[in-house]
């Protein structure tokens, strides 16, 4: 009985907790028992810390006995990516680096989940500090996709995405720079979405690209996914980049303005304009999977049927973006992993180092680092040095300037603009491992949002003739995250019923 | 535009405080000179009049009372050290002795 819980959204959760139906103990345990019984084949989560998990949802029942009001998130469990700080639960960033290390304070994001009543589950796989695009890359163990045992989750927020789509957790954290929220939600049949940068704080995301991050909400659906949003969105003093602008209520905003027909249309009753940029349907730099490309046109087809006008448009600087992503991002990177010295935290440097200072450094780096941080960290040491920064880093930052204006010029004929969000259904595990240049191209289609610092989101359209999930991006101006959603949750409402991995769904006794 | 050898990955290694082997060496140079190879592209626009982007807001740094506050007692914030002694963080000998 307990593990038909860990069907139900969050929002179905959250009410059942709230009139008494089930308690958020017995939530909790159904999700930890799913989680004991089955995590081990597919490695979604590094650290679980159950007994501090039931302490939480224990409160919050103990909360409702008292007849407290409660919050948005009560009862509802949670998994954090483990690129975010937790208080108290060892947090690694999926890297050696950072073995040991047990934060002494909570991030923004979760303590607002906290405020709300909400479980923190446990911390989710990653690619080590979030640098790759199938989680290949952690430190730790592997992490596999529910939907194959032979294909990739994506990443770098790949256990996050592994976690909501087996069912282990309704809600998830990412943290997306170049698409590590949306790739892999695309990749594992879930949505994901990256919020306008500065929408929610970064404070205690651990930093990849302090330009680019932002963390954001994972779900099986649009409507969980925009009542995660809610909680977390809103400026934070203690981040000094996030946006003082008002959070609405997304979840409430999500079935409006039907329009005067019953068809989908803006404020001012006109029809949405939908635009597809060229350079990224049908053609996405090296050409588009058939399979992408034929449920992508039935997806852009789907959305002609809600009442959208979808017409195609051109962001012409496109093929400029992943070279300048892979200085701008790895410049910064190189930058925010220079504190990694052995000294404040972290396993000591090797004993043979520990008189020279220098030493210490270049020892307990070359042990902590995995190849894809050494290789990220040299180019962006390389991008920034003498006699390079302007050719590079500079040059990039101009061109980051003309994406931004390719993005602004689209968005004053088109309300949204929309996209495949990977170029391909899925790749093998181990295909693209040594083949760091290919594996780049995995994000074309998901880092230009990122440098144009736009939402975008992911949402599940279909799937190939191999199983493997598709998703369908949308992306929207700063800040309209509410239309992105209605927009999101319209196309979702108009489709099937969410798909469950096969292979997944014993119950468990 | 630039040759990334196996002496360019050694120097910007040390300058990243990273020690390198011989077999990293040999195995990430090529990796490496093919990306930036491919990172070389933004070469190809004319950039002269454009601004740079630094940052997505272009807002300066917003500034507050410099009231005292709460944070981190010293205690908690050095909890995850290796080596602490009085409140400081024990570091390997930086200046040579005379």
């Amino acid at each position: 009985m307990t593990n038909e819980l860990t069907r139900y959204s969050a929002v179905a959760i959250r009410d059942m907790v709230a009139t008494g139906v089930v308690s958020s103990a017995e939530v909790c345990t159904a999700f930890l028992d799913r989680i004991g019984a089955m995590d081990k084949r597919l490695g979604a989560f590094l650290k679980m810390d159950p007994e501090a998990a039931l302490a939480q949802a224990r409160e919050a029942d103990a909360k409702r006995s008292r007849g407290e009001a409660l919050g948005r998130l009560h009862g509802v469990p949670v998994a954090v990516k483990d690129m975010i700080v937790t208080r108290g639960i060892e947090t690694t960033c999926g890297s050696k680096i950072l073995a040991g290390f047990i934060p002494p304070y909570d991030a923004h994001v979760v303590e607002r989940i906290k405020e709300e009543g909400g479980v923190v589950l446990g911390k989710t796989n990653l690619d080590e500090f979030a640098f790759g695009s199938s989680n290949e890359n952690s430190g730790y163990k592997r992490c596999g996709n529910p939907w194959s045992r032979h294909h990739v989750p994506g990443g770098s927020s790949g256990g996050s995405a592994a976690a909501v789509s087996a069912g282990f957790a309704p809600l998830a954290l990412g943290t997306d720079t170049g698409g590590s929220v949306r790739q892999p939600a695309s990749l594992c049949g879930v949505v994901g979405l990256k919020p306008t940068y500065g929408r929610v704080s970064r404070y205690g995301v651990v930093a990849f690209a302090s330009s680019l991050d932002q963390c954001g909400p994972m779900a099986g659906d649009v409507r969980d996914t925009a009542l995660l949003l809610s909680v977390i969105a809103g400026k934070d003093p203690r981040d000094a980049t996030s946006a003082d602008v008002l959070v609405p209520d997304y979840v409430a905003t999500l079935g409006q303005r039907p329009g005067q027909d019953g068809r989908w249309s803006m404020d001012d009753g006109r029809r949405l304009r939908i635009g597809v940029p060229k350079e990224y349907f049908p053609s996405g730099a090296k050409g588009l999977e058939p399979d992408v490309a034929s449920t992508i046109t039935k997806a852009l087809a789907r959305l002609s049927e809600l009442g959208a006008d979808v017409e195609e448009t051109s962001l012409p600087h496109s093929p400029y973006a992943i070279p300048a992503y892979y200085v701008l991002a790895v410049a910064e990177a190189s930058s925010n992993l220079a504190r990694y010295d052995s000294l404040r935290y972290g396993p000591k440097c090797p004993e043979s180092a520990r008189t020279d200072l220098e030493q210490c450094y270049m020892q307990a780096r070359a042990a902590g680092f995995g190849d894809e941080v050494k290789r990220r960290i040299i180019l962006g040491t390389f991008a920034l040095s003498a006699g390079y920064y302007d050719a590079y880093y500079v040059k990039a930052m101009k061109v980051r300037t003309l994406i931004r204006r390719d993005f602004d010029a689209a968005f004053r004929k088109f309300d949204l603009l929309a996209a495949p969000t990977s170029p391909v259904a899925g790749f093998r595990l181990g295909e693209l491992v040594d083949d760091p240049l290919t594996m780049y191209q995995m994000d074309v289609l998901t880092v230009p949002v990122n440098l144009a610092d736009v939402p975008g989101i992911s949402v599940p359209a279909g799937f190939s003739s191999a199983g493997l999930p598709i998703g369908l991006q949308l992306i929207a101006p700063r800040f309209e995250e509410a239309r992105l959603l209605r927009a999101a949750y319209a196309f979702e409402q108009a489709g099937p019923p969410r798909a469950f991995p096969p292979g997944w769904d014993e119950v468990i006794r | 535009m630039s040759d990334l050898d196996k002496e360019e990955v050694v120097r910007l290694a040390k300058l990243a405080r990273l020690a390198l082997t011989d077999a990293e060496v040999e195995r990430l140079t090529p990796q490496l000179a093919q990306v930036v190879a491919h990172i070389d592209k933004i070469n190809e626009l004319d950039t002269d009049a454009v601004p740079a982007t630094s940052h997505a807001t272009g807002e300066t740094l917003p500034l507050r009372e410099d009231r005292e506050g709460q944070s981190l007692p010293v205690q908690t914030a050095l909890e995850n050290a290796p080596a602490v002694e009085d409140g400081y963080v024990v570091v390997p000998r930086i200046l040579a002795e005379h």
